[in-house]
């Protein structure tokens, strides 16, 4: 049943993401408004047709006592993302870069291509996901999307997302003989978040990006046809890098490898054709790129030794055929690469803990 | 007092599982199978109404939304000495629910389906090849094999199709040559027209909604996410109904491919989450064909319908596919695992 949240600022509905969710973790159980706003849909409904069976009468009723039995499926909070993230077989993947830069599409086309098995040369199998649900709103405007010339899926914006939010999913090694699980949390926040950390630097760590010291790999977006054009816009991306390896530097122990993701590449494949495997990281392989590509490898030669690092080419939804391709090549780089050393931390957050589930791994400088 | 076994059914709309506890109820009170029924239930009527309708050379009609019905077989194993009745019970309800389920989370996940999961020994997840819905957008490229005018699906159509190519064309891989290959060149391509309308109403993925409602029986079960149950205390049968329908390179390859291949979320979902041992993949035919066809129905009328019907499945991993006219299969094997399915050493 359709429904607006009670509260006018809350695009719950849409989102997935309650604007009370400091107040209330878990607002399908706890937030008042949400609760209104369900409330007044059922009212508006239209009356049960008297041919159709009546549904049974447990399903109708919001249960109060087993409310939040299950994950919401949608985005996971801090909270839930934090307790996530005390397991150690648990990735965090910040996906990073400016506003408009193809992050939200990459995710998108990211779970299309797992979910229908688009998935030759990527070495891991899908295990399942405590956001299920918000990768299929992620990607529902895509179903809807009507024409080559409007946007394939809504931008993220600071409005729709107030708080953090994490988009999580589990992966085995192909090998029946590899019993491993990895949990990865794949960030999708707005790209003035990362506007302003790269102006602000530690200054805009609280508010938005806490998370951000936590980070086992980085995802940083480049959107390829303007790096190619716009001279601003490569000296942005390349502050946002200087600020990701200064990051980096902080901790010596761990590695947290970085993947350039070329988006958008459809638009330029023809000025730019893609440099061979073994080329990929040298600049002058990648023609009217190299320009933005030699500062961003300049840059990245402050990362600490043996910090693996990669460029990937992408397009989420190449035109006119609109077919992902690439778009996973960077998360199995990720997921090859990641050295964050398995913590001695107990493999679930403390019960009692209720408290800023991010202040741990601050204060232990991870 | 016989003792009590339960199992599961999941699947969504017309996916096949009332025409299957139909098949079921002839097969077992016919003895026919490696099941017999020992006796009539209790309760009749929810199994004479079902199989009637097959008996009337017709499909029972789509389970109203909302609608449970709770079935009991009396049954034991046949041929075995000693053996223990025991009565097995199961529910048929509306396919909608697994789509309310993906959407209402807690709110639909009613004590019955708490009881489900908990209770029963072993799942029956059924996929219908006809009806399945992709998460990939109408507006995107089709697999290769999945295009809307390709052979496989032309065939269940009844259209003429082309061979099939077994290695349909992947565009993820690492080789540059295969990046972004001239058909996806945007600048001399033409424009697609829009094929989805707007407007029009999204259903959860197939394979995305089964695949949330098993992490919620498996969270009710208390396993965390990719830990592998004990294949004995929990066995799912992914069963592809309407497997007379599906076309015939895919029946030569059996259903473990077909799942593979058309369902690969919740394939690497099962491979990931359960033992080897603990799921199987059967090619399931009710009926043996399809009766809204004229020419099959009359055949199907002229035959006995507790012996219509064939059950494939790989008897070794990589193997092929077998097929067995014993409709039971799939419940002897949740029940009891491989000593269950016939031997095949003199076969």
């Amino acid at each position: 049943m359709s429904f607006r949240c009670g509260n006018p600022d809350c695009a719950y509905a849409e989102t997935g993401i309650c604007v009370r969710r400091a107040e209330f973790p878990n607002p399908e159980e706890q937030c008042p408004d949400l609760r209104a706003g369900r409330q007044a849909a059922t009212q508006a409904a239209p009356p049960t047709p008297l041919s159709t069976p009546a549904p049974p009468p447990a399903a109708e009723i919001e249960p109060e006592l087993e409310a939040g039995r299950f994950w919401s499926g949608f985005a996971l909070g801090a909270e839930e993302a934090g307790a996530l993230l005390w397991a150690p077989e648990t990735r965090l993947f910040t996906l990073m870069g400016g506003r408009d830069r193809g992050k939200t599409c990459w995710l998108t086309a990211a779970y299309i291509l797992l979910a229908n098995g688009f998935t030759d040369g990527f070495p891991y199998r899908f295990c399942g996901s405590r956001s299920l649900h918000g990768f299929q709103r992620l990607s529902d405007p895509a179903f809807k999307w009507s024409g080559p010339h409007d946007r394939i899926l809504p931008r993220t914006t600071q409005a729709s997302l107030r708080q953090p939010s994490f988009l999580h999913l589990a992966f085995k090694p192909r090998s029946y003989s590899v019993k491993r699980t990895t949990h990865v949390l794949l960030t999708d926040m707005p790209g003035e978040w990362f506007q302003n950390w790269a102006d602000d630097g530690s200054r805009a760590l609280p508010e938005t990006l806490e998370f951000l010291p936590r980070t086992d790999g980085f995802l940083l977006a480049v959107d390829a046809q303007q790096a190619v054009a716009d001279r601003a816009y490569r000296k942005d991306v390349r502050y946002l890098l200087d600020r990701t390896v200064a990051l980096a530097q902080h901790s010596q122990a761990v590695r947290r490898p970085i993947a350039i993701v070329l988006t958008k590449y459809d638009a330029i494949v023809k000025k730019v054709p893609v440099p061979s495997l073994t080329s990929r990281k040298d600049p002058a392989a990648w023609g009217p790129l190299e320009p933005s590509l030699r500062s961003l490898v300049t840059a990245l030669g402050d990362l600490p030794s043996g910090t693996p690092w990669d460029i990937f080419p992408t397009a989420a939804f190449s035109r006119p055929a609109a077919q992902p391709v690439g778009v996973l090549a960077p998360l199995a780089f990720l997921l090859d690469t990641t050295t964050r050393p398995m913590p001695l931390e107990p493999r679930s957050a403390p019960r009692e803990y209720r408290g800023d589930f991010f202040e741990v791994f601050r204060s232990e400088g991870l | 007092m016989t003792r009590r076994r339960s199992l599961g059914l999941l699947g969504m709309s017309d996916s096949g599982k009332t025409t299957y506890v139909g098949r079921l109820w002839l097969s077992v009170h016919d003895k026919v199978g490696r099941l017999h029924a020992t006796s009539l239930p209790e309760d009749m009527r929810p199994l004479r109404e079902v199989s009637n309708f097959l008996l009337r050379n017709v499909y029972p009609p789509h389970t109203p939304k909302g609608r449970v019905t709770a079935f009991a077989m009396p049954l034991s194993w046949a041929g075995r000495k000693e053996t223990i009745p025991f009565t097995l019970s199961f529910a048929d309800y509306s396919g909608e629910e697994i789509d309310r389920i993906f959407t209402d989370r807690d709110a639909a996940w009613t004590d019955i389906w708490k009881e489900r999961a908990t209770d029963s020994v072993g799942l029956m997840v059924f996929l219908r090849p006809s009806d399945i819905r992709h998460p990939q957008s109408k507006r995107l490229s089709p697999p290769p094999d999945e295009d809307p005018h390709g052979p496989r699906w032309a065939h269940l159509r009844d259209e003429d199709a082309e061979p099939v190519t077994e290695t349909p064309k992947r565009l993820s891989g690492e080789d540059p040559e295969a990046y972004f290959p001239t058909e996806l060149m945007p600048q001399e391509a033409e424009e697609q027209p829009a094929v989805a309308d707007p407007k029009e109403n999204v259903h959860p993925p197939t394979a995305v909604a089964l695949v949330e409602v098993l992490q919620f029986v498996r969270h009710e079960r208390g396993l965390c996410m990719g830990e592998l149950p004990a294949p004995e205390a929990f066995r799912v049968a992914v069963v592809v109904s309407c497997w007379d329908a599906v076309h015939e390179d895919w029946q030569k390859l059996g259903p473990d491919p077909f799942v593979e291949r058309h369902f690969p979320l919740l394939y690497d979902f099962m491979c990931t989450n359960f033992h080897r041992e603990s799921v199987r993949f059967f090619g399931l035919s009710s009926t043996g064909g399809d009766l809204a066809d004229p020419s099959f129905r009359e055949k199907y009328e002229q035959s006995d319908p507790e012996r219509m019907g064939e059950l494939v499945y790989h008897p070794s991993p990589k193997g092929d596919p077998v097929s067995f006219p014993d409709v039971t299969l799939p419940i002897g094997w949740l029940l009891e695992g491989e000593s269950a399915l016939p031997d095949l050493t003199n076969r």
